[in-house]
Formats: structure tokens, C-alpha cells, sequence
């Protein structure tokens, strides 16, 4: 390298933080009606700012539609029966319950639900301890008494623990503890 | 083994786990594939085209049927002709019975699991529950050679061995009768492919009848006989071949089937005909049956019996419906110079929707499909509505979705029709033409077909409300614990519809838009189409013709794809930014004196400023360092700078004095497929780039790769994958500047429209009930 060769001048840019939480969109399942899989999915995240679990459950709106009939003894439409939205919290507080540490209970409180078309979003939040996810535990039945084959999957976020374990909920399924992976080496790189 | 199904599971998790510890995401990604796919011979090429000496069986059939309308029965013979076209003799040959799996001790039922009795049962499923003497299955009552002598044979679940009194050798064929009878299924009770319906109102039927006959399973150049079990989730892989079925009903009924009609003047009306002839060359759908002549025959009693029957040439099955309910109507379409009759059969309960949008929606699907893979080559195309939610068959299929009672109907009912039209038309296509190994591999139909039923939806309207196919969408179930690679077994599966329905078509839709390209990927899955049409693909005919036509090495592709349950997450680690040293001090030190003044001032600092100085008190202090400035420009450091530049070539000063900045963008690959980095970046003179990089820039480090920027222009901020189109999982590391992305739940609750004492009264109320 001759000393006529260039020099870098190293400039100064805010540094780009690499961010651990991840965002999260939604999956799609099958049509009502073409090839019906029995199938929901639900995101649990931990928001340390608000000290609270924010939950979205995605399940299927004609599934969630008979289930509410049947409670309720009479025809509901999620998008038109004027209490579809307090008939779907009365019942979502019976299937999904959250357990803190200490194996008390955690009620879950409202926040709402919107219609896609055959896809229906339900949010509800709950208090979080400051552990966050850890030793949390969480039964989730929806629809397993449609007797289907119902598959529910949780997944979590928790931006100070990590990333807990999804957990899948079918028939007969009672609570689950969330599982923290075991804390892996540092990916090596490629030679 | 097949038939214990849960040991299949077993080792399957218990590999996965071992699968996981020795797995990181992204090794190894760019590995050649062909080690992992079968050797190419003459019968499948390493092109993925048919070899030379390919081959497949051809299987005929002359079936004769009676459709028992008071006990929802059928009985019937067959004389199936089976042209040996292997170059191999067979002893022996092997029949599907699908309808055993409905048989009180089928595999099926057998390795079902127990339902949670915890909770409330509706009656319909106690009703399914308690029906332990529903007599389902074939009945087998004969199987004759051609002369007419029985031949043995040994039935295996929903399997049957029929042995030949001697071997029937390479381009020989031989020809035998089976007879036998089977109870109808009530779909809406068990669920099933085909069946029946009653209607409680008018007492009358609607049956869908499919796997009805005992019919050949495939034999192949792959996996010789094909006679996994029916089991409910693997679906049928079958034989071509010509068909004449004679189909005896009520003389009310009106029947609709796979193939063409071959005795229209016995079976019709003068009307109908001539109906039938106005619609040819329609511009709309003709009725062929009104509505109202539809509910006249709903009160008939029927006279006698009629014999309807059927032709159809080079399919891989045979499916009918017959009801007096049924409403039909007919419009001929020209696809691509194939003149094809579209109709539509449907009780009354299916409009107003029906009338409006199925013979449309079936018109609609092959001019798409055609134009995407072939020519609809068959001559009649059919959408029948009964029990059955969804299911296809050759020229036929049968779609659930109705309106309400009083006729009104919601969007999800109106798109849920049109979509699952357009799907199960498309399966003629995927696999009724292009004829995959159904019962092994449930994506190469299910995600070829979603993908082309993604495409024709955005071609109905503006914004459909298609479900899958957008690569956002498929983001929850590839960063999921709980799944399986597309490259597994269809009844192993865990959630079919995720696995080989979405992830398939989402990847075949980010394969056309952002890897290949429009024009290269739809010239390869045409050219894959077409090689395979009436032919029988296995997976490694796919990958290799779309890479052998598009002429682009996607091994990668479809190992991080089709072979891992990695997802997709590339993340904007840094941005670095240099330009060159100009060496001219009057520039350089212009520049670090500014960048000195751009310093922070410390609060300290600030607050220190107005205090008096000692040195001020006592000026005689002061010396060269209270006023030197090592910014400053000397005569000495001009002096340097020309004796510089007297070294330089020309060439060499301009690069010196070229104003470039280099930006360095630092990427990791955290998901572990790899894919394209795009990237929006913006200047902060206002100018806009799109950068797009191949993915091959992972080739050489699976986990982190950097990307040099040249440019006069200075960068304000980048957004990594701005188009959604690779599926990111996490878009919070997407951008530069670091820019946190708001979840669903976070936008929804600050949007909300009811307040929670909305929500709290009419929770009591609902409590209270
Ligand atoms: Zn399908």
C-alpha cells in the first residue's frame, strides 16, 4: 500500500440497535367451507411498559357463531346479533384462563373484537406480574367441545425473558406451564 | 406399520426433536438439493420432465349403478378393463374401498381418539356418537374373471387384493367384474366426500355420491403399488382412463355427472334439450330447470326409474349428484377455443346465491387456470350444491355454502361460495389433470391450487377477500413451534390447511413476484403444467422443472422452504458510513471543525459557562495554547497537501475529490431461510432507491452479510422488505432508523370502538341470562 493510497474517514451515524421483540401477524387457516380445519390462533404478549398480557385470539367466526348459539339458545351472528361482542367475553372468561406464579387465577378483562369477513379478531388484556411470562400457566378450550379435533395454538412474546415455547391446546387439555427454552450457544459462524 | 399411524407419529416427533439439536437455522441452506431427491432415470429426467420410457397404468370402466332413494343404498357392477402398461408383471392387483373406512372397525375409526365428554355435546354429535350401527362399507359380493369364474381376493381395511390366476405381463390387460352394494352416508352426520342430505321440509334427498366403486389404486415407477390406507386426510391417488356408467335413479331426478350425457333424448324433457341447446353460445346462464319447476318436482312421487347415462374420456374418477330439489342451469363457454358447458346444480335453498354466482364463478376459474397452466381440455364443467362443504372430482365437485332462510346472506357466506368454486373447479387442474400422489403428498394439489385460486380471486374483483396467498399471512404458522416441513407425509401432517394449503401457495406466490419474476415463473409453472398434464408428478418433477425451465438454481428455495420449518426474519443490524479523506486540509479540517462544534454541550458545561474565569481575572495567564487551534488551517499542512498532490495521477485526484459516501448496511439472518433483502432507502436531499439484492447473497454466510452502498447522496433513513413480500416476521428490525412497529392488538385498542362500561353492562346482562 503506497502512503498516496486513500484513507477512510469514519463518519458518525446513530448506530442501528438490533431489536429482540418480534412482530407478529396473523395466520391465515382454511376457509369456512373448503376443507374445514378446526384451528385458532392466539398471541399472548407481555408489555412490561403497562405491566399487563396483551391477547389476541384469531379463530373462525362461523365456529365461534355455533358455540355462542348454543349457550345462548338462539341464533347469533358476530357481525349482527347486538351482543355478540359481551355473549363472546362471557365465554372466552370460560375457556382461556390464565394462572400467575403463585396459581391464582387472572382474569382477563375486555378490550374487543373485529370481524374479516369468516375471521374474527378478539383482544383482551390482562395484569401481568413483573415476572412476565415466566411460571405463568394458561388453559385455552375454545371450541373442544365441538368435539372436532380442535387445534389451538398460543404463542408468546416476552421482551425481557425471551421467547417462550408456543403451546398447542386440544380436547382435554387442562393448564400448561410456559417454557422458556433452555438459554442456546451463541450461533457459531459459518466457515 | 401404515396402519399404526401413531408409531409413525412417535418417530416422527421424536426425530424432529433430534432434528432440532443438531439443526440451526440457515445451515447448509445452499446445499445442492439432488442428494436429497430421487436419481433421475428414463422414466423422470433430471430436467423433471417425463423420460422417455415413462409409463402409468390405464384403467376402464363400464359401471352400472341403482340409487335406492328409500334406503339410500346403491347397488351396482362393475367390468373394470386394466391395461398393464408397466414394464413389470404383476400376480397380483390392488382395488381401493374407500367407503370401509366408514365400517364400525376401519382403520379410520379405530385409531380415532377419544372426545372430551367434559363438556356440553350438541345432539348431532351424540347422534354421530351413538350411531355404533350405521352398516357403512363396501359389500363385496362378487369378483369374477371375465369368463365369469370368481377370483379370490383378500380385503385389508380400505384395501383389496384380487389374485390373478397368472401373472398379467408387461402391455397385457385383463378385464374382471366385481358387484357390490354400500349404505349411503349421511354427511351432515358423519362428514365425509360424498353422501347424502336430507331435507326435513319437503322429505326429499340430495345425494353426492363419490368413492363408490371399488377402484384401482395406482400402481407406479416410484412406489410400485400406491395402497396407503384411507385414513380421511390423505386424499386419492389414482388411475386414467375411459368411463361408461349407466346411473339408475327416480324418473323425478335430474342427475349430474362426470363425462358427458350420452342419452339426453330418454332422460330429458323436450324443454330441457332445448334449454340445454340455448345455452350454448349464452352470454349468461340458462336455466335448464327453474325454480320453480324444481319445487313442483320436490311434492312428486316418482313413476318408475330412469337410466341416465354417462361417457367421459381420460379421467381419474367418477362423481354424480342426483335429487328432485335440484334447480340447474347451463351456460357454454369457449376457453381458449375448448367449447365447455359450465352448470350448476342446486336446491332452492342455495339462492339467491347460487343463481348468481356458481356457473359464473366455474366460467371465471377455467378461463384463469387456463391461462396459467392449459387448456381446460375436458367438455363439461360442474358445480353442484349439497352437504358436502368442499370436495372435487373430474368435471364435477360439490360446494356447501348457502344463504340464510330468508335469503339473505353475509359477505363471509357470498366469498366463501365464490372461493370455494373457484378452488374446487381448480382441482381439475391440481390433481384431476396434473395427477399428484394425492395420499402421499397433499401440497402438490392443495398448494399449486390455493396458489392459482389466489390469483384468479384477485382477477374477480378489486381487494377479494382471498385468505391466503399475501406472504404476511402466513407469518404466525412459519414461527410456530408446532409444525412439520411442507415434504411430509399427507395424513402425518398436523394442520393441513397451514402446512400444505398456505405455505405452499404463499411460497409460490413470493417464488413469481420476488425471486423469479412474473415472466420467468409463470413460463416455468406453465411448462410444469403441461409436461405433466394426464401424467403423475412427484415432488422432485416439480422443483426441477421450475428450475430447468426458469433457468434459476432454487435448490435453496426449496430446501428452506419445502424441507425446514425455519421462517423469515432479516433484520437491519447497522449502518456505517465513510467517505473518502480529500487529503486538502482547508476541506478536512472544515469538516472536523464542524463536526467538534456538533458535539453535545454538557449540562455541566452549560451551567460552568457564565461563571468568571480566574484566567480572565489575570489575562497575563494566556499563552500559544489559550489561542491554538489544531483545526486550524497552516501554510504548512497547503504546503503537504500540494506536494501530494504533484504525486497524484489524474485519475487518482478525481477519485480523492469524487464527494462519494460509503454506506455499509449490516444484515442478519435470524428466521434461517434466506431470502432477497429490499430495501427502500431515502436520501435526505429527498431522493427515493429501491435496492434489491438476490438472496443469493447468502450463499457464503447464512447468518450475517453486509452490503456496500456508493452513492453522492447522503442516507436518511432505510425499510428493510418495505413491500411486505417475504414474509419478515419481525418488523422491528426492518428499519434505520430503529422504528418500533405497533402489533394488532396495540393498534385496535387505540381505535375500539365500544368503551369498556359498554362492554361491562352488556356482559351483566348476558351473565344473567
Ligand atoms: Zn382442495
Amino acid at each position: 500500500m503506497s502512503s498516496n493510497a486513500p484513507n477512510w474517514n469514519r463518519r458518525d451515524v446513530m448506530r442501528a440497535l438490533p431489536l429482540t421483540a418480534s412482530a407478529w401477524a396473523f395466520l391465515c387457516g382454511s376457509r369456512a367451507v373448503a376443507h374445514k380445519f378446526y384451528f385458532s390462533s392466539t398471541q399472548v404478549d407481555y408489555n412490561p411498559a403497562t405491566a399487563s398480557f396483551e391477547i389476541t385470539i384469531r379463530l373462525f367466526a362461523d365456529d365461534l357463531e355455533l358455540v355462542l348459539a348454543r349457550r345462548a339458545d338462539r341464533k347469533v351472528e358476530v357481525d349482527r346479533t347486538p351482543d355478540a361482542e359481551a355473549l363472546t367475553f362471557a365465554y372466552l372468561r370460560d375457556v382461556l384462563r390464565l394462572r400467575g406464579p403463585d396459581m391464582r387465577e387472572i382474569p382477563a378483562s375486555w378490550v374487543g373484537m373485529e370481524t374479516k369477513v369468516d375471521t374474527v379478531y378478539c383482544y383482551l388484556e390482562a395484569p401481568a406480574p413483573p415476572s412476565g411470562l415466566r411460571n405463568m400457566a394458561l388453559a385455552f378450550g375454545l371450541f373442544t367441545e365441538l368435539q372436532r379435533g380442535q387445534v389451538n395454538l398460543v404463542s408468546f412474546r416476552d421482551p425481557i425473558h425471551g421467547r417462550p415455547r408456543d403451546l398447542m391446546f386440544r380436547e382435554g387439555d387442562r393448564f400448561k406451564v410456559v417454557i422458556f427454552p433452555e438459554p442456546e450457544e451463541a450461533p457459531s459462524q459459518n466457515p | 406399520m401404515r396402519s399404526l399411524s401413531f408409531i409413525f407419529l412417535l418417530v416422527l416427533l421424536l426425530s424432529d426433536s433430534a432434528y432440532t439439536q443438531r439443526w440451526k437455522p440457515g445451515d447448509d441452506i445452499f446445499r445442492q438439493l439432488d442428494e436429497v431427491l430421487p436419481t433421475p432415470n428414463e422414466y423422470r429426467t433430471a430436467s423433471g420432465a417425463p423420460g422417455h420410457r415413462y409409463w402409468q397404468q390405464k384403467v376402464d370402466y363400464d359401471i352400472r349403478l341403482d340409487l335406492d332413494d328409500q334406503n339410500q343404498s346403491i347397488q351396482a357392477s362393475e367390468t373394470i378393463t386394466y391395461h398393464n402398461q408397466s414394464p413389470d408383471s404383476l400376480n397380483y392387483l390392488w382395488l381401493q374401498l374407500d367407503q370401509n373406512r366408514f365400517k364400525q372397525d376401519s382403520h379410520a375409526k379405530l385409531t380415532q381418539t377419544a372426545p372430551n365428554l367434559k363438556s356440553r355435546p350438541s345432539y348431532r354429535l351424540m347422534e354421530a356418537l351413538l350411531d355404533q350401527d350405521f352398516d357403512g362399507g363396501h359389500k363385496i359380493q362378487a369378483v369374477k374373471d371375465a369368463a365369469g369364474k370368481p377370483l379370490p381376493y383378500v380385503i385389508q381395511d380400505t384395501m383389496m387384493r384380487i389374485d390373478l390366476p397368472k401373472p398379467l405381463t408387461s402391455g397385457e390387460r385383463v378385464q374382471f367384474s366385481v358387484e357390490w352394494r354400500y349404505n349411503i352416508v349421511d354427511v351432515k352426520k358423519i362428514g365425509a366426500r360424498g353422501g347424502y342430505e336430507f331435507f326435513k321440509d319437503d322429505g326429499n334427498y340430495i345425494y353426492e355420491i363419490a368413492q363408490w366403486f371399488p377402484r384401482m389404486a395406482a400402481y407406479t415407477d416410484y412406489t410400485g403399488w400406491q395402497h396407503k390406507q384411507f385414513l380421511g386426510a390423505g386424499e386419492f391417488t389414482l388411475e386414467f382412463g375411459d368411463y361408461k356408467v349407466a346411473i339408475t335413479v327416480p324418473d323425478d331426478h335430474i342427475v349430474g355427472a362426470t363425462g358427458v350425457l350420452q342419452n339426453p333424448d330418454k332422460v330429458l324433457t323436450a324443454t330441457q334439450r332445448q334449454r340445454l341447446q340455448q345455452a350454448k353460445g349464452a352470454s349468461k346462464p340458462v336455466l335448464v330447470v327453474t325454480p320453480e319447476e324444481a319445487v313442483a318436482n320436490e311434492r312428486n312421487k316418482p313413476a318408475g326409474k330412469k337410466t341416465w347415462i354417462f361417457h367421459a374420456e381420460n379421467v381419474r374418477d367418477f362423481a354424480f349428484a342426483s335429487s328432485r330439489k335440484f334447480i340447474w342451469d347451463a351456460q357454454e363457454h369457449d376457453v381458449e377455443g375448448n367449447k365447455v358447458m359450465a352448470m350448476s346444480y342446486y336446491p332452492k335453498e342455495g339462492n339467491p346465491l347460487w343463481e348468481r354466482y356458481s356457473t359464473r364463478s366455474i366460467i371465471h376459474t377455467l378461463n384463469v387456470y387456463s391461462r396459467y397452466s392449459f387448456r381446460y381440455p375436458y367438455p363439461v364443467a360442474i358445480s353442484v350444491n349439497g352437504p358436502v362443504g368442499g370436495m372435487e372430482y373430474p368435471m364435477i365437485c360439490f360446494n356447501g355454502p348457502r344463504p340464510e332462510k330468508d335469503g339473505t346472506y353475509s359477505d363471509r357466506t357470498k366469498y366463501g361460495l365464490i372461493s370455494v368454486i373457484i378452488h374446487e373447479v381448480g382441482h381439475n387442474f391440481f390433481p384431476m389433470i396434473v395427477n399428484s400422489d394425492e395420499r402421499q403428498w397433499t401440497w402438490m394439489d392443495e398448494g399449486l391450487n390455493t396458489f392459482l385460486q389466489y390469483l384468479s380471486e384477485q382477477e374477480w374483483e378489486e381487494k377479494y377477500p382471498s385468505r391466503r396467498g399475501e406472504p404476511k399471512e402466513i407469518v404466525d404458522y412459519m414461527t410456530s413451534q408446532q409444525q412439520e416441513p411442507i415434504m411430509t407425509q399427507s395424513d402425518s401432517v398436523l394442520q393441513l390447511g397451514p402446512n400444505a394449503y398456505a405455505k405452499p401457495a404463499t411460497a409460490l406466490n413470493i417464488l413469481r413476484e420476488t425471486i423469479l419474476g412474473r415472466e420467468l415463473f409463470d413460463f416455468a409453472f406453465r411448462e410444469y403444467s403441461r409436461r405433466w398434464m394426464f401424467k403423475r408428478p412427484i415432488p422432485a418433477d416439480f422443483f426441477r422443472t421450475m428450475e430447468d425451465a426458469s433457468g434459476v438454481d432454487l435448490d435453496w428455495f426449496w430446501r428452506a422452504w419445502f424441507y425446514t420449518t425455519d421462517h423469515v426474519d432479516i433484520s437491519l443490524e447497522s449502518l456505517d458510513w465513510y467517505t473518502i479523506d480529500t487529503r486538502n486540509p482547508d476541506v478536512e479540517k472544515t469538516r472536523l471543525k464542524q463536526m467538534r462544534e456538533e458535539e453535545p454541550v454538557t449540562l455541566s458545561m452549560r451551567r460552568n459557562q457564565p461563571l468568571p474565569k480566574f484566567v480572565e481575572q489575570y489575562p497575563e495567564l494566556l499563552d500559544f495554547y489559550n489561542n491554538f487551534d489544531k483545526l486550524n488551517v497552516t501554510p504548512k499542512d497547503r504546503e503537504d497537501y500540494e506536494k501530494v498532490l504533484r504525486g497524484l495521477q489524474d485519475q487518482e485526484k478525481a477519485i480523492l475529490n469524487s464527494h462519494s459516501n460509503f454506506f455499509v448496511m449490516k444484515f442478519k439472518n435470524i428466521g434461517g431461510v434466506p431470502m432477497p433483502i429490499i430495501l427502500d432507502i431515502t436520501f435526505t436531499d429527498g431522493a427515493k432507491q429501491q435496492l434489491r439484492i438476490p438472496a443469493e447473497i447468502w450463499r457464503r454466510n447464512r447468518r450475517e452479510v453486509s452490503k456496500l452502498l456508493i452513492t453522492p447522496r447522503e442516507i436518511q433513513s432505510i425499510v428493510l422488505d418495505p413491500n411486505l413480500e417475504t414474509a419478515d416476521a419481525d418488523l422491528n428490525n426492518n428499519h434505520w432508523p430503529p422504528k418500533p412497529v405497533k402489533t394488532r392488538f396495540q393498534i385496535f385498542k387505540e381505535e375500539r370502538q365500544k368503551n369498556p362500561m359498554q362492554i361491562q353492562q352488556e356482559l351483566e346482562k348476558v351473565t344473567q341470562q
